[in-house]
């Protein structure tokens, strides 16, 4: 499968992110008054250089994986791609509703049952109630959580969540997915069925941004790999996936 | 002006609802009397403010119940859209790191939530009139229009306090005290007739919350209205809207990262 000629969907130019480690500078209005000139200094000790020069472009239909060791970027990079944050330097030119970033502790009230906490996502992401209610069921049944979908979401576990997380994110109808890491709470089973859905969101075009610390899931499912190392992309590589379509 | 599609109309309205629902759902959660507490309070005080003042230091107001029952609904309501306001964006974290909206939407469910809750509590000022046997007037028409001005007010000081409660925490602390200093500044348990003229021009004319009291008490109770009041408080209401808007979409980008 060769995406060369797509078009390109995810444009990262020469993006630079730093940090302010606002908590580290002031803590309280304590500090403000009695502090005062060192805010200064502090403020230029209390920067942190998260991403440095990346650039990278991601075409149509195409799954992205990056790769890196534990704080290299990552998540700040999807954060990026999804809008939540916005650079220093570069620019980032996104094409196509994006999903909710999947990650960890997805964004879901605690103290909302699942129900209330799919109407409420699919709100966030443009849809209105009407859209929503249309495959609610089919958000329901993807995530297996039955009559827990009653409960709120702080009684779930961190499986759970992530089993809800996944299946709103994919059933609204996003141009682009980014999953970071959300699979490795999932239970093989899981694990399997979203790799399916994902497989199945690629073959419809849906482009994805995938985050992941296991190579051989990587390789099984991404078209190119980004690796980043402190901030920087070290390398770019395409996966040959001959013509042998794995069975999952 | 914007115009909008109907499904981006229904689309709003759905946001709305919901957030406002959600809103609501929270603050109930596990309470058995839910909304009878937010009377409660108000009412509580109105009594004991009726003692020490009516009885103890024999203030001389006519109708006082009423006037403080009036006092305080309004003051309340602007108190608790404050205080809401603070956690308004620091509650909804796990959302605003994951998906980007227009974060906006969830200070105005606040304020609407607290709104009903006004709403509610106004219904209850009828039972009053009709004790006190004061009949409705033509200036009635106005008080959708103040509640409205006083919307916006609520509304650009929730957009303040809860961008800024984001980066310091310790907003929670000085609003409490504010509030409480405010409160016995403002002509709320006394009239403004008591107010020395010198400093009339700090308590009252500097103070919207002081006209606020004051054109709801004239409207309801004494069947009058005055319009330089009137017109001092829209333009309060405007500046602290737009003032709080500001903030809020310069400090709305860094939220994410610091929630
Ligand atoms: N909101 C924030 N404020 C300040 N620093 C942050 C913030 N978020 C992340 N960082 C820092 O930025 C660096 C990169 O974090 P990031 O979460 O992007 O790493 P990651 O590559 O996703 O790591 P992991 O594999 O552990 O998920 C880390 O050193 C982290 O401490
Ligand atoms: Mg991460």
């Amino acid at each position: 499968m060769s995406e060369k000629n797509q078009e390109v969907v995810i444009e990262v130019k020469n993006l630079w992110k730093t940090y302010v480690l606002y908590h580290h500078i002031v803590t309280s209005f304590k500090e403000v008054v009695l502090h005062f000139p060192r805010l200064f200094k502090k403020l230029r000790q209390s920067r942190f250089e998260v991403l440095k020069d990346v650039t990278f472009e991601v075409r149509k239909g195409e799954v992205f994986g990056i790769m890196g060791h534990n704080g290299a970027g990552k998540s700040t990079l999807l954060a990026l791609i999804a809008g939540v944050i916005k650079p220093d330097r570069g620019t980032i030119k996104v094409k196509g509703r994006i999903s909710p970033l999947l990650e960890l502790g997805a964004g879901f009230h605690p103290e909302l049952t699942g129900r209330e906490n799919i109407i409420l996502n699919g709100l966030l992401l443009g849809m209105t109630k009407r859209e929503i209610m249309q495959r609610f069921d089919e958000i329901v049944e993807f995530s297996e959580l039955g009559h827990f979908i009653e409960e709120p979401i702080r009684i779930y576990s961190s499986g759970m969540v992530a089993r809800l997380g996944f299946s709103v994110a994919v059933h609204t109808d996003p141009d682009i997915l980014l999953v970071d890491e959300v699979l490795a709470v999932g239970d093989a089973n899981f694990q399997q069925k979203c790799l399916r859905k994902m497989e199945e969101l690629r073959n419809n075009g849906v482009t994805m941004v995938f985050v992941s610390h296991s190579r051989t899931q990587m390789e099984a499912i991404c078209n190119r790999i980004m690796t980043i190392d402190h901030g920087r992309v070290v390398s770019i590589e395409e996966i040959n996936r001959h013509a042998e379509e794995k069975t999952c | 002006m914007i115009s909008l599609t109907t499904r981006q109309w229904e689309y709003y309205r759905d946001l709305i609802f919901e957030l406002t629902n959600k809103e609501l759902k929270l603050k109930y959660k596990s309470s058995m009397l839910g909304f009878v507490w937010s009377l409660l309070l108000p009412f509580s005080h109105a009594l004991v403010y009726f003692v020490a003042f009516k009885y103890i230091l024999r203030i001389k107001v006519e109708n006082y119940a009423l006037f403080l029952i009036v006092g305080l609904f309004v003051w309340q309501w602007f108190a608790n859209s404050i205080l809401a306001g603070t956690g308004a964006v620091l509650s909804n974290g796990n959302l605003i790191k994951k998906t980007r909206f227009p974060y906006e939407f969830l200070v105005i469910a606040v304020i609407i939530s607290e709104w009903l809750h006004f709403i509610l509590a106004f219904v209850t000022i009828f039972i009053f009139l009709a004790v006190y046997g004061i009949p409705p007037t033509i200036y009635w028409i106005f008080i959708p229009f103040l509640m409205l001005m006083q919307s916006v007010m609520n509304l650009g000081s929730a957009f303040l306090v809860s961008s800024i409660t984001v980066f310091f925490r310790d907003m929670v602390w000085f609003i409490n005290i504010f509030l409480n200093m405010f409160f016995y500044l403002t002509p709320i348990i006394y009239p403004i007739e008591m107010i020395p003229d010198r400093l009339k021009i700090f308590i009252v004319d500097a103070n919207p919350m002081a006209l606020f009291v004051a054109l709801y008490r004239q409207i309801i109770i004494y069947g009058t209205i005055d319009y330089v009041y009137l017109s001092l408080a829209v333009v309060y209401s405007i500046v602290v809207f737009l003032f709080g808007w500001r903030v809020f979409a310069k400090l709305k980008w860094k939220f994410a990262e610091v929630l």
